[in-house]
């Protein structure tokens, strides 16, 4: 299982941090993602694989126009 | 990826590339003087010229707009490279060897007083060397390509058409922003800016940051706060069908994408503020209109924003977008505000749907969900003040008593549905998850709308305030530094609709750090007077809690006026209850201490609005106590004291009140 | 100002904001001038910044912002080339004729190379014979047609987008009129070319771009294009099958930097005519970003007759075909000429040019225009051939081949030369115009007396800095006439040299 924020949802063998947050539909652009309490940077979300038991926070800055 | 090679140390880089970034990442400066990070790449001053060696053939070629899509060799600093840079280097020089970043860029490159004379010699340190960044930025960034090049071969030179001040330039200082040499000033006449670089100087940061990073961030120049309905969709906040919901699946059909592909004719700063590189506001042209004393014509559309696509969208169960831009337009034409008429519309449609008002009452208008050719024939009749249009044009709260009143109408039901707070319609979040947003609409001045404070994220997604202290005080802050835009007339959005590259290393990333600093410099570049955060948000407590007693003056400010609609809270109806029901029941059990097996939907409705109306009466209490006001949320005197409003007047309303 | 009139003329063009340079010509045609609330108008109306469109008035020489009835000065072609040139040599009885081929004869417009293609070849085979064939690019650089086409084939193929093709007939060097000729002696080969071409790369549309000034060229070919239109030649479903090419005509203001092709397109999309600074070649993203073959009309009138022959054959014509080149200077003969490439310059300049006149001698010869490098006595045995032009120092460029005799001086040959591309110079990069007008300077000093003997290695190194950085071919050529004049005619220079 992966926490994600306040969720938890099932790992899959090469998921990313992209699949994660889009299986939640985190789609909100402006956000700090970090995995284990480590920053990944915007740019490697798509490319960055995730472990089972990983703890992802997806930070959101505000929203609302 | 790609494997190259920079003076032979080996570097993997992302197709596309230029080997100036490149050799950048790897810590060698190329020289360059026509580039600008901000700005596409121009290839104009040919200072940064390197040898390449590609498929067996070796070249002098620029690296600023050089693309890399193979291996490739580059030398930056061979003999070859070397003496054609000097010798570029060596011309400009000649022909302005005053220009301190040319005389910079010689030194630094081993060049010498030229050879020659050159017959075009300008001796002026501020020398324009033609670079073209202030084209550039005044066409790529703030689109309005103001300035132009003139004139051919060495007639070349930077100008306004017809060589005289084009009417147009709003003074965004843009062009002298990235001037290299000075040429280029911007003269500070109309208001006088005490400090008008420093203005500038941070200004620049925002519309670098939106010239880069936009495209990546919100879109705001592409599509406007459109970007967020599939977003709100995504995140179950849209308003649908009167708030009932928060996503639809045919929320795609009114989708960011669709109006930009599909309606949005402009991409052009559209005077909202002139130089604005946000240029967030973007309009359809020739717009034909099937409705209406228009009807037929082509009309420019301007919008739709998110929030109109919401109120005469998905609130209201219109997902066809021709009738959102339609709704637009004569909403704008009759001077409406669309997330009134939306949210109002919305209301009266579930009071049709549910038999609280009929054809009847009506007159023959099928009020139902999705109705959109009604929805344009009740806003024809709202401007005509006819029909049911001038019922519906009194609004929520009016339309509240008169159902009560005259049509039987259920007054619990009624009041629950009914989508407003001190008489203005809710905006277009649904806020039923958010105690804290709740808070953000319902504990305002002036009604349910989010100009104070947005909240969800932090609250709901984030759970960055999980304590009613930390609601309380982010319903401090907020608010207060909200209310600061309006008493200085500055647009919010460039505050956090664009985020610095580096604002996650911040301590609070959500503030936008660096943006908030920007404002308190925009203040002190114009007035010449210290502004920090705490000092920003000290000025609009000040106007906050006036505005307030202003409140109470006229019989609003107290706490039964910051209720809230129970539809903004929680599932007034049982279908509503079964539409989340796992999160409910969760909810139930874990925070209630309740289980909900046993339970009918009807009773566990009733159980969670027991719980949930229970935790905004808290919050209200951590709220009014954070804010220094009584518990029926009047501020007390020690606070206006402490701000220094305790003007009489104030007084006198503010004493009638116990506890203060 | 009459808004009905400018409203008609920006209508006649549909409102098309790629037609701004030809609204502003017929302005400049009705106001003797620009005027700058007519300008201001059609910017407004036709939505492109008002800069653009002052930034072209004041780039091209055929406007100006000013009214005046004066004739408006000559024009630094006509001083370089030191007459008009609308005169045709004749050629050899046995000379090879492929571009004048149908010059006065009634049966132009049987399209019978075109057709043969539609018949019985597949576009690979087209793009085979185009290879065979050994065809090169008469605009400027010689480079292979068939490398072209190969290569905007497979752009179509990759990026499922459309191709154009587009001639180029603007005269690159005014005052020479081969161009003005080509069109109005042979309309229908320039279409049948570009058909061919559309039919091998996959394109739908094709534009010809000709010299505003060139009226009769601009009506004949208008009528050709009508004509083959009827025949079912262009448009829709062309002769029943399922291939569709049409063909628009352009006009364009004339300016030696139509030459260079991106800095044509520019101008095909009412800008200035500016070289674009890209690695990414035309064939890729040309026109409007789509996968563009763009030649110059004399590679488009070779394209039916290597069809007709076979590519084998057509190599065999003179070297891989002919050219049409510009004698003018001190020769007896000037005028244009259709000549086979391998022609020595020897037999060119003496046999078909009549030699010099007025008994002088022959001194030197200037191979390809302003840009072209000086060649003296010793290397007239050269062949008029692209590989060994630029071996030779010099290219073939547009065809404009200068003769001096012995009463000339090559300093000011040279700085001739110099003074036209500094004055035609686009002005966008440092190296091309700083350079030349650098260029130009030394050498007015050295004609006036007051140079020196190190002033000849500034001037090679200043040449070599813009061969290596200069952002235009006008740039990275303009070093030639003065490398070679040096190399060649160095007594020239040192005789105004003190010491």
């Amino acid at each position: 299982m992966i926490q994600i924020n306040e969720e938890k949802i099932e790992w899959r063998d090469g998921m990313t941090v992209r699949d994660a947050m889009n299986e939640v539909k985190y789609s909100f652009p402006l956000v700090i993602v970090s995995v284990n309490g480590k920053v990944i940077e915007q740019k490697h979300l798509d490319k960055h694989i995730i472990n089972d038991n990983d703890k992802i926070k997806v930070f959101h800055l505000i929203s609302g126009g | 990826m790609i494997e190259i090679t920079i003076n032979k140390r080996k570097i993997s880089v992302e197709e596309g590339t230029t080997i100036l970034a490149a050799a950048e990442s790897l810590g060698i400066k190329i020289p360059a003087l026509c580039n600008h990070n901000i700005l596409k790449p121009y290839g104009a001053c040919r200072m940064c010229v390197v040898e390449v060696h590609a498929n067996g053939e070796k070249e002098i070629t620029t690296s600023c707009n050089y693309e890399i899509h193979e291996p490739i060799a580059v030398f930056t600093d061979s003999e070859e490279a070397l003496n054609t840079r000097r010798g570029v280097i060596e011309m400009h020089l000649a022909r302005w060897p005053n220009v301190p970043a040319i005389k910079a860029l010689a030194k630094a490159n081993g060049v010498d007083k030229p050879r020659y004379e050159h017959p075009l010699k300008n001796e002026s340190k501020n020398a324009c060397v033609l670079c073209g960044r202030c084209v550039r930025v005044c066409s790529e960034g703030i689109w309005e390509d103001i300035i132009t090049f003139a004139g051919r071969g060495a007639e070349r030179k930077v100008s306004m058409p017809f060589d005289k001040f084009y009417e147009r330039c709003a003074g965004c200082g843009a062009c002298a922003w990235v001037c290299p040499t000075g040429a280029i000033q911007v003269t500070n006449e109309a208001n006088h800016p005490v400090r008008p670089k420093m203005i500038r100087n941070w200004g620049m940061k925002v519309t670098s940051q939106m010239i880069t990073l936009d495209d990546q961030q919100c879109r705001m120049r592409k599509i406007g706060t459109g970007n967020l309905v599939e977003i709100m969709d995504d995140y179950d906040l849209l308003p649908t069908l009167n708030y009932q919901y928060g996503s639809h699946e045919n929320a795609k059909k009114i989708n960011s994408w669709v109006w930009q592909n599909e309606y949005f004719t402009q991409g052009l700063p559209d005077g909202c503020w002139y130089g604005c590189s946000m240029s967030c506001a973007h309009a359809i042209e020739k717009f034909e209109l099937k409705t209406g004393p228009y009807k037929g014509r082509k009309v420019l559309v301007d919008g739709p924003e998110y929030e109109t696509i919401a109120a005469c969208g998905s609130n209201i169960g219109n997902f066809d977008p021709h009738y959102v831009a339609e709704l637009n337009f004569y909403c704008d034409t009759y001077g409406i505000d669309t997330i009134s008429f939306g949210t109002a519309l919305a209301f009266a449609m579930e009071c049709y749907e549910n038999g609280v008002i009929t054809k009847e009452h009506t007159g023959g208008l099928e009020l139902t969900f999705g109705n959109k050719e009604a929805a344009c024939e009740v806003l024809h009749q709202m401007s005509r003040g006819e029909g049911f249009g001038m019922i519906l044009g009194k609004g929520i709260r009016n339309m509240k008593k008169l159902f009560i009143e005259e049509y039987g109408a259920d007054l619990d039901f009624v009041e629950d549905i009914g989508m407003e707070n001190k008489g203005l319609e809710f905006s277009e979040y649904v806020t039923k998850e958010s105690l804290a947003q709740q808070g953000g609409y319902c504990m305002t001045n002036k009604g349910a709308q989010h100009d104070e404070a947005w909240l969800i994220f932090m609250d709901q997604v984030n759970n960055q305030i999980p304590t009613f202290e930390n609601k309380a005080d982010a319903l401090h802050y907020f608010p207060m530094f909200r209310t600061w835009f309006g008493l200085v007339g500055l647009c919010k959005l460039p505050w956090n609709d664009i985020s610095p590259a580096d604002n996650a290393q911040t301590d609070e990333p959500h503030k936008i750090p660096e943006h908030v600093e920007g404002y308190c410099k925009y203040f002190t570049g114009m007035t010449g007077i210290e502004l920090d955060s705490d000092k920003l948000i000290r000025m609009s407590e000040k106007v906050y809690n006036f505005q307030r007693v202003f409140n109470l003056r006229l019989g609003y400010g107290t706490r039964e006026h910051d209720r809230v609609p129970y539809r903004a809270m929680g599932p007034v109806t049982n279908t509503e209850y079964e539409s989340r029901q796992e999160r409910y029941d969760k909810q139930l059990k874990e925070k209630v201490g309740i289980d909900p097996e046993s339970m009918s939907t009807d009773e566990k409705r009733l159980k969670l609005r027991e719980y949930r109306e229970d935790q905004y009466r808290q919050l209200q209490d951590a709220v009014y106590k954070r804010r220094g006001w009584t518990s029926d949320g009047v501020p007390k005197l020690e606070t206006l004291k402490k701000l220094g409003i305790d003007f009489p007047e104030v007084v006198e309303v503010v004493k009638r009140y116990p506890d203060v | 100002m009459d808004t009905a009139k400018i409203n008609k003329i920006i209508e006649s063009y549909n409102r098309d904001a790629d037609c701004a340079i030809e609204m502003l010509l017929d302005i400049q045609d009705e106001f003797k001038h620009l005027p700058e609330d007519v300008v201001r108008y059609i910017a407004d109306e036709i939505e492109v910044p008002l800069g653009q469109l002052y930034f072209v008035g004041t780039f091209y020489d055929v406007f100006t912002l000013e009214p005046s009835e004066d004739e408006l000065p000559q024009k630094p072609i006509e001083a370089f080339m030191k007459q008009q040139n609308d005169k045709r040599i004749p050629s050899k009885p046995d000379a090879p004729s492929i571009v004048f081929r149908n010059m006065g004869n009634a049966d132009a417009g049987e399209y019978k190379s075109f057709e043969k293609v539609l018949e019985t070849m597949s576009p690979d085979d087209v793009i085979s014979e185009v290879e065979k064939s050994g065809l090169l690019g008469r605009c400027g650089f010689g480079n292979p047609t068939a490398d072209k086409w190969k290569a905007c084939a497979k752009a179509v193929n990759d990026s499922s987008n459309p191709a154009y093709v587009i001639c180029n007939a603007d005269e690159g060097i005014p005052g020479a009129f081969a161009y003005k000729n080509i069109v109005e002696s042979d309309p229908h080969s320039i279409i049948e070319g570009m058909l061919i071409c559309a039919y091998a790369v996959g394109a739908k549309e094709g534009i010809i771009h000709i010299r505003n000034c060139y009226s009769q060229a601009i009506e004949q070919m208008a009528e050709a294009i009508e004509d083959a239109r009827a025949k079912k030649l262009l448009g829709e479903n062309i002769k029943g099958k399922d291939f569709s090419f049409d063909i628009k005509i352009r006009r364009g203001p004339g300016a030696y930097m139509n030459l260079d092709l991106s800095a044509m397109l520019e101008s095909l999309q009412g800008k200035p005519a500016i070289p674009t600074a890209s690695n990414v070649p035309l064939t890729e993203k040309g026109y409007k970003d789509m996968p563009t073959v763009l030649s110059c009309v004399e590679t488009w009138m070779n394209v039916p007759v290597i069809i007709e022959k076979g590519g084998d054959a057509f190599k065999k014509i003179g070297n891989s075909g002919t050219k049409v080149v510009s004698l003018v200077g001190d020769i007896v003969n000037s005028g244009f000429v259709e000549v086979p490439l391998g022609i020595t310059l020897r037999e060119l300049i003496f046999d078909i040019g009549g030699g010099i006149p007025e008994g002088r001698e022959f001194k030197a010869v200037q191979v390809g225009g302003p840009s072209g490098g000086c060649f003296p006595a010793d290397m007239l045995d050269t062949p008029l051939d692209y590989a060994e032009i630029e071996k030779a120092g010099s290219i073939i460029g547009p065809g404009l081949i200068r003769v001096y005799d012995n009463s000339r001086c090559m300093v000011e040959a040279a700085k001739d030369s110099i003074e036209f591309l500094k004055s035609e110079c686009f002005g966008k990069a440092a190296p091309d115009r700083e350079g030349s007008v650098i260029l130009f300077s030394i050498l007015e000093n050295i004609s006036q007396g007051n140079g020196k003997k190190e002033d000849l290695d500034t001037l090679k190194s200043i040449c070599e800095t813009m061969s290596a950085a200069s952002l235009s071919g006008l740039g990275k050529s303009a070093g030639n006439s003065i490398l070679s004049t040096i190399k060649h005619f160095e007594d020239d220079y040192t005789g105004y040299f003190k010491n």
